[in-house]
This record gives structure tokens, C-alpha cells and sequence, in this order.
């Protein structure tokens, strides 16, 4: 399947911002006083996603070998998010 | 769509570049209004090269960064926190233990610091080995060494404030040396930082000097340092300097603060404060006992990381007792021949690979910082005997000349093809050509450690003996000297294998 750019573009940004919504959601509902490490993983997480966005909004493609960098920044927010979860269920 | 020009050449599309009439839109009218009367429709902020849109042209930024999340972090903290002596302690366990994310306010404000002091001495190597402090740049590398100065100064005061055993101690031995000063200035300094000598006069002075005066010199050097930025603007890459270019490839442009530079730096800025939180939930802090006479009186003090390599330099035999006077004298010299480096290195290229000398000294400078620290980590509170430290410090040195002095003369005979051993030692001349200069070198190298060793065991014993140690300071100079000559005359090879 061939998408363009704007397609691609708004496909990746939709799901940057549902997985951060995502996340925002949970992060209403940490307790603030025992949750603190799985709240702050979680930020972090949080903003790196925030950094894809800006990164998908900016940059003038994402398509082709650049997109190298969209791709460690997802693992990057990935793996803050399976530390968040380690440390809620340790 | 796609373009070669860079990743941020083009207008980003969620500020797409539309005319709105001033009665078209309410809000954009006020806006428009406060930058008619504000005169801020002018932007102030230069456009941004496409070469410094590059995460390493960005350190300076990330420091001024974090201090503004430590500001930030720290005036919530200040809700919370007392600054006396019966409750300093108990209002910093009662942020960790009690305030929603009281924890992580007071975790991140730690590594904060951490990253603020690691982010300025990265800095202040990056620009030292691209050699950014020449002209017209001299004036902000001085403001940069004095900035530094100051932002280990928010360290020490800062680490005080918990008022646990180990911050303690360590800040009763910074002000102790103080006392090695001459009397008047030593005196009037102590009372400066740790009052009449209360304990109480302490822990107000730093917390004064820590959230008030600091961050005050801190915030006006860095709007001068900001001014005379935007003056000259970043400098260029040390090969354009080096061969004459003032314009980048052809393709190239400059880039506007908004949106582009700013979101280019929400963006690392972002991810540089998420590794920080993820640090922070990884890595938690836990609290030393509060500090009493009887708990100290038990613990060995050593200062934060930040300073271990200073730590580590005084426990060296030598510098015991009146010995202290030398080492905080060699400090206080270096510190000031890296803030007067503009003056100093008046040469006219500025790539590491023409300044042999100068990069030749700022990694043996790396190299010992770092070996100094880890050492001093690992040996709290045991005094170094003179020819181990003598044998370490000098043995590094030794080792950093060579290596750099190979890597100079690999670079200069263009060495090429697959990288063997014996293809290595042909293209240094070794063991065949130049067999005699290599020898060469070795003798002020050895004549060099040997003075070295014998400098610091003259120190040594609280019975300095200054003619031998001036003597000793003389020849090691030479040797320096002569190393410099054939580091100059082995680089000045280049091409002609």
C-alpha cells in the first residue's frame, strides 16, 4: 500500500496524540504520593512523544531514511513506558 | 514534497503561512496590538545557520535549559522547605515522604544539578577543542569560565541545604580550606559564606547564596552572554574557519527563531528532560542521616562528584598540611589559564587537527578529571602516597602525549587500506623510519615524569624544599617544551609519505 505524505504524515501524527492521550489518561489517575517513579516514566514518555509530534510536523518528509530518527524516538517512548509499568507492578 | 535542503527547511505545517486581516480575528488583533506597542514585531533573535542545527551547537542552550527547570523545581521546593538548622532536615524528609511528587521535585532537582554541571563542562570542552574562543568571541568565553564557576558554586551551596551528615561535612571542609588563604582574604571570605561560624550562620549564608545571589550572577552573565551572541552569532564550523568559507553549500539558508529554532529545540529540550525524569523514577535518592556531631564524627567527608577530582588532588601526600597552599595554587592557575585561553592560543587556525598542542592538553585535562574522580570515588578519605600519585597522574599524562602524539602522525601520513599493526607502525615510521626522532621523544618524556616525581616528593613532608621543587618545576617545563617542539615537528609531516 502506497501512501503520500500527507496520508502518512497524518496517520503517524493520529497515533502519536491517541498514545498520548493515552498516557495523559493514566497519568491523571497515579497517586501522587506512592506513584511517583511510574509517574515520572510515564512524563518522560509522554514527552518524548510530544518531541515525535513536533518531529512529524516539522520536518519535511518522513518518508525514506530519515525517518530513522521517528523510529528510535517511538522505541525510546516505548521503552519509558515498559519502565513506568515495571515499576507500578514492582 | 521531499527536500534536500535539511530537516527543517521547510515552513512546519502546523503554523501553515496564511494572511488573517486584523478584523478578521479578535485574538490575532490583541496579539498584533502587543507587538505594535511592545516593538517586539521586530524579531530579535537572529536566524539560525543550517550548520548549528545540530544538537552539539545546542549545550549552551540545554544548560540555561536545566537552570531554568531548576529554578523552577526549586521554588517549589521553597513552599516546603525551612532553612534552619532544627528543621532543614525534617522539611526535606517531608517533601520526599508527604508532598505529591515532593519525591520527584526533590529527585529531578539532584540530577538536574548533575546534568547542569556535566552539560557546562561539555560545553566548555566542545568550544575548547573546536577552539570557539577566538576572535571576536574572547570576551564570551571569559563570561562562559566565569558562568561555569558559578554554577559549581549553586552545587556547593546547594548540597548543603539537606542538612544530612554527608552535605554537611563535606561543606565544613570546603570552608576549612578557606583558611589556607592569606588571613585577611580567607577571613573575610569565611565570614562571607559561614558567618561568625555558627552553624546556623552557615546554612542561612549558602541557602542566601544559593537561590539569591548565584542564581542572580548566573541569570546577568547569561543575558550578556546571550547579547554578545546574537551579535556574533554562532561560530562556524573550524573547517570553514580554516579554509576561508563564509557561505555554506549551496542549498543551504537560515532558519527563524519561530517557529522552526524553537521547535527544533522543544524537541531535544523534551527529550533531554525525559531521560532526566526517567533517571529520576530509575534512580531514586535516599536521604544520609541528619547531620550531628556524634553521626559525623563517624563518616569519612567527601564532597559530590563534581569535585571528587579536587577532593582526590588533596589527599595526595604532598599536599598535606601546608602542602594544600600548592595544590589550590596549581588549581587556581589552571582554572585561570583556561578562562585566558583566547589570549594565550593566538594562533589563527582553529581545527583540533592544527592545534596539536593545545588538544594535546585539553584531553590530558579530560584524562586526568576523569581518572582523578573515579579514583577519588573509590578511595574516600586515604591519603595517596606521593610516588603512586606521582606514578598515576604522570603515567596518564605519558600515555595521553603518545597517543595523541600517534594519532597526529597517523593522520599526517595519510595512512590508508585496511588497518593492521604492521600497516600502522610502516605509516608511523616505526620501528624503520624516523626511528631516531621517536627515540628522541622518549627523553624529554622520561625527564619529564622523573621531574615530576621528584617536584611533588620535594612538596612532600610538611618540609617543602622550594629550590628543588623550583628546579625540578624548571626541567619539567623544558621537557614540555621539548615535547611540544616534536609533537609540532612530527605533525608537520603530513603528506609526505
Amino acid at each position: 500500500m502506497n501512501l503520500d505524505e500527507g496520508t502518512l504524515r497524518l496517520t503517524v501524527a493520529t497515533l502519536l496524540a491517541t498514545s498520548a492521550a493515552a498516557i495523559g489518561v493514566y497519568l491523571w489517575d497515579i497517586d501522587l504520593v506512592n506513584g511517583q517513579r511510574v509517574f515520572g516514566a510515564m512524563l518522560g514518555s509522554e514527552l518524548v512523544i510530544f518531541s515525535m509530534l513536533i518531529y512529524v510536523f516539522s520536518k519535511p518528509t518522513i518518508g525514506g531514511r530519515q525517518s530513522i530518527w521517528l523510529l528510535l524516538g517511538c522505541l525510546l517512548a516505548a521503552i519509558f513506558l515498559i519502565i513506568s509499568i515495571q515499576l507500578g507492578v514492582s | 514534497m521531499t527536500s534536500k535542503a535539511g530537516i527543517w527547511s521547510r515552513r512546519p505545517r502546523c503554523f501553515p503561512k496564511r494572511e488573517i486581516e486584523l478584523s478578521e480575528n479578535p485574538g490575532r488583533r490583541l496579539v498584533n496590538w502587543v507587538k505594535k506597542v511592545s516593538g517586539l514585531q521586530t524579531n530579535v533573535l537572529r536566524p539560525v545557520p543550517e550548520y548549528s542545527m545540530n544538537p552539539f551547537y545546542w549545550l549552551g542552550a540545554l544548560t540555561a535549559m536545566v537552570f531554568a527547570l531548576q529554578a523552577f523545581t526549586g521554588l517549589l521546593m521553597l513552599i516546603y522547605y525551612v532553612p534552619t538548622t532544627d528543621q532543614a532536615y525534617s522539611s526535606t524528609l517531608f517533601i520526599i515522604q508527604n508532598v505529591p511528587l515532593g519525591w520527584l521535585l526533590e529527585t529531578v532537582h539532584l540530577y538536574g544539578a548533575y546534568a547542569m554541571i556535566l552539560l557546562a563542562f561539555l560545553h566548555m570542552f566542545r568550544g575548547y577543542f573546536i577552539s570557539v574562543q577566538k576572535h571576536p568571541r574572547e570576551l564570551m568565553w571569559v563570561v562562559g569560565m566565569v558562568m561555569g564557576l558559578l554554577v559549581l558554586g549553586m552545587g556547593l551551596t546547594g548540597y548543603l541545604l539537606p542538612w544530612t551528615v554527608v552535605s554537611k561535612s563535606a561543606s565544613d571542609v570546603s570552608i576549612g580550606m578557606l583558611s589556607f588563604l592569606p588571613a585577611q582574604i580567607g577571613n573575610i571570605l569565611t565570614f562571607l559564606v559561614a558567618g561568625a561560624g555558627s552553624s546556623a550562620a552557615e546554612l542561612t549564608r549558602f541557602f542566601d547564596l544559593h537561590i539569591i545571589v548565584l542564581p542572580a550572577g548566573i541569570l546577568s552573565l547569561l543575558l550578556l552572554k546571550m547579547y554578545m551572541f546574537e551579535a556574533h552569532g554562532p561560530a562556524k564550523p573550524p573547517s570553514w574557519d580554516d579554509k576561508g568559507v563564509t557561505k555554506g553549500p549551496a542549498g543551504s539558508k537560515d532558519y527563524p527563531w519561530w517557529p522552526s529554532v524553537y521547535l527544533y529545540f522543544a524537541m531535544i529540550g523534551g527529550v533531554f528532560i525525559a531521560f532526566l525524569l526517567v533517571a529520576s523514577a530509575l534512580f531514586p535518592i535516599s536521604l544520609p542521616p541528619e547531620f550531628s556531631p556524634a553521626v559525623a564524627s563517624n563518616y569519612v567527608p567527601q564532597p559530590d562528584w563534581y569535585f571528587l577530582w579536587m577532593y582526590q588532588i588533596l589527599k595526595f601526600a604532598p599536599f598535606e598540611g601546608n602542602g594544600i597552599y600548592y595544590a589550590l595554587g596549581s588549581v587556581t592557575v589552571l582554572a585561570a589559564v583556561i578562562t585566558l585561553l583566547p589570549f594565550i592560543d593566538r594562533g589563527k587556525t582553529r581545527g583540533p587537527w592544527s592545534r596539536p598542542l593545545y588538544v594535546t592538553f585539553g584531553l590530558v585535562m579530560v584524562a586526568e578529571l576523569v581518572a582523578l574522580t573515579v579514583w577519588g570515588y573509590l578511595t574516600p578519605g586515604e591519603i595517596i602516597p606521593t610516588a603512586l600519585a606521582a606514578g598515576v597522574t604522570g603515567g596518564i599524562l605519558v600515555g595521553v602525549v603518545v597517543a595523541t602524539t600517534l594519532a597526529y602522525r597517523l593522520r599526517g601520513r595519510k595512512f590508508s587500506g585496511r588497518p593492521t599493526l604492521g600497516g600502522a607502525a610502516r605509516a608511523l615510521g616505526l620501528p624503520f623510519r624516523h626511528a631516531g626522532i621517536t627515540a628522541v621523544f622518549l627523553i624529554p618524556l622520561v625527564v619529564g615524569s622523573v621531574a615530576m616525581e621528584t617536584m611533588v616528593g620535594s612538596l612532600s613532608g610538611g618540609q617543602a624544599d622550594l629550590t628543588a621543587a623550583a628546579a625540578s618545576c624548571a626541567v619539567l617545563i623544558a621537557s614540555f617544551y621539548g615535547m611540544a617542539r616534536m609533537m609540532r615537528r612530527l605533525t608537520l609531516k603530513r603528506g609526505r609519505a
